[in-house]
């Protein structure tokens, strides 16, 4: 399973920005993220949280230092098929019903419409979309429209999971209710997971690893295994170590000139 | 599941309730508007030069009746070839501009140019290039229908998201893929918004084409009607124009119906003087 693996070797990233002035994004980044781990990438916005994960799926160069996904280059990575991305936005095709918009990726891979038609029907009911396969995202609310677009992505099959603010767009409660269904997801494939978050307690629940990072440029702050164990339920929550976790984190956070 | 979904979609029995509410005022004022106006001629005894009322144009219809598919058909035929031409060239247009910023930059200016020079004093030159026949005019309205189609057109192509496009690019790093499965269908609401806003040009257009020299078709009928002082013959070829005006733009509505997958209201203006 080394295969899934991630390394990240002194990575940066520096950019001319639209002034002609040269923007350094990223510095220095080094990060072992090991095969089926679920691991968090934690920061303020422009802290370049969102820079490596586009570098991850290869969409992206960095400027110095190297990115392997279980020894390939992240294109190659993208190119034999094993990265999954799930945005922000639930970026579904409004034109496509939620089944069509599940089969997409693998129907531009090339997959015959039965197959594809069956594993699509297989992840609308595992993110809890059961009987809406003919609505139009339009339709829906948008959890549910964010729930299509993680079950197009794991309907690729891929063997690495790109998440980047997924839940960032929702609502409190809906955000809770969805971090607990992607971990019962998460469960039983065990893919390696890169979770980009801006919330700590996303973060601690769901990781086995937790990468702060600080803007201006982006760098990290610290590395912090979780050591909750698994499974993970809502009660874990309430524990001291969460809350330890969660306090150790907010303060690395604020070491960086005392604001965050 | 904590969250709701939307409502769903009116039923068929409430969508055709839905189109009475729509319609229904506007069929009313027409109706009011031709009464007001027909009372208006009848009780004030107006004569016929100064205002024809409803009746004196449907009268006209019926005397020149024979000869009215003629010019109809004739205007209908420099439409068609005109809106073909311009929207083919607005398609192409808009392939050069999405694709190179240079070509943008250059291009623009002269779009801008096409639609600030007033169309009416060019069709005189357009004569003396081309003659009386169809092509001066299918050059008019070619002119007038290409902008609205060219602008939406690139409009909606930019207007993709660009994430949607990187979607592809985990399975299939073409561009040509991207475009067929995301680009174009994101792109077909502003395409038929400017595809409607062109055909109410292309109407206007045939109708000044016409004007300069022809010897058919509404636009001579209505220049006829002028020059002669047979104002019911006037009124009669801007009622014709009018009618085949809205009957294209609900050809062009239906089609989008079927080919797109959501209408975008047309607001623009078309650039028409």
């Amino acid at each position: 399973m080394a295969e899934s693996s991630i390394r990240f070797d002194h990575v940066g990233v520096t950019y001319l920005g639209s002034s002609g002035r040269r923007v350094e994004a990223v510095r220095d980044v080094s990060l072992d993220v090991g095969a089926s781990q679920f691991v968090s990438i934690l920061g303020p916005s422009g802290c370049g949280k969102s820079t490596l994960l586009r570098m991850l799926a290869g969409f992206l160069k960095p400027s110095t230092g190297t990115i392997t996904i279980g020894g390939q280059t992240p294109l190659q990575a993208r190119e034999d098929g094993r990265l999954g991305v799930v945005f922000q936005q639930p970026v579904l095709l409004p034109w496509r019903t939620v089944q069509e918009n599940v089969e997409f990726l693998l129907e531009l891979k090339g997959v015959a419409k039965a197959d594809r038609a069956e594993t699509a029907q297989r992840y609308i009911k595992m993110v809890g979309l059961a009987g809406f396969d003919k609505h139009f995202p339009s339709e829906l609310s948008g959890g549910m429209q964010q729930r299509v677009s993680i079950a197009r992505a794991l309907a690729f099959g891929p063997s690495i999971l790109l998440m980047d603010e997924p839940f960032g767009a929702l609502d409190a409660m809906t955000r809770d209710r969805m971090a607990f269904d992607l971990l019962d997801i998460w469960k039983n494939d065990r893919k390696t997971v890169v979770f980009v978050t801006h919330s700590i307690q996303e973060a601690v629940f769901l990781s086995d690893l937790v990468v702060v990072m600080t803007p201006r440029p982006g760098r990290i702050r610290s590395i912090r295994p979780i050591e909750l164990g698994r499974p993970r339920a809502k009660d874990d929550r309430l524990r001291a170590e969460f809350t330890e976790y969660t306090r150790m984190f907010l303060q690395d956070l604020e070491m960086e000139d005392g604001v965050v | 599941m904590s969250s709701q979904p939307v409502k769903k979609a009116d039923s068929p029995k409430t969508w055709r309730s839905s189109w009475w509410v729509n319609n229904l005022p506007a069929f009313l004022g027409v109706c009011l508007l031709v009464g007001i106006w027909q009372s208006y001629v009848t009780i004030f005894n107006i004569s016929t030069f100064l205002l024809p009322s409803p009746m004196d144009v449907a009268r006209v219809a019926m005397e020149i009746g024979p000869t009215l598919p003629g010019h109809i058909g004739t205007t209908l035929y420099e439409i068609f070839a005109g809106y073909l031409l311009g929207n083919l060239f607005a398609i192409a247009i808009a392939f050069v501009i999405i694709n190179s910023a240079f070509a943008e930059r250059m291009i623009y200016p002269f779009l801008v140019m096409s639609q600030t020079i007033p169309k009416i004093a060019i069709a005189p030159l357009l004569v003396i290039w081309f003659g009386t026949g169809l092509v001066p005019k299918v050059i008019i309205i070619a002119l007038l229908c290409f902008f609205p189609t060219a602008v939406n057109a690139v409009q909606g192509l930019k207007s993709v998201d660009s994430n949607a496009m990187d979607l592809v690019r985990l399975v299939d790093n073409s561009k040509w893929v991207a475009f067929r499965k995301v680009q174009f269908p994101n792109s077909l609401p502003y395409f038929f918004a400017g595809l409607k806003i062109s055909m109410a040009s292309a109407v206007i257009g045939a109708i000044i084409a016409e004007w300069v020299g022809a010897q058919k078709g509404l636009g001579y009928l209505i220049l006829y009607g002028a020059q002669s002082l047979r104002t019911d013959l006037l009124f009669l070829g801007v009622a014709g124009a009018m009618l085949l005006g809205i009957s294209l733009y609900g050809v062009v509505a239906v089609a989008e119906k079927l080919f797109s997958w959501k209408s975008v209201e047309v607001r623009a203006s078309s650039g028409v003087e």
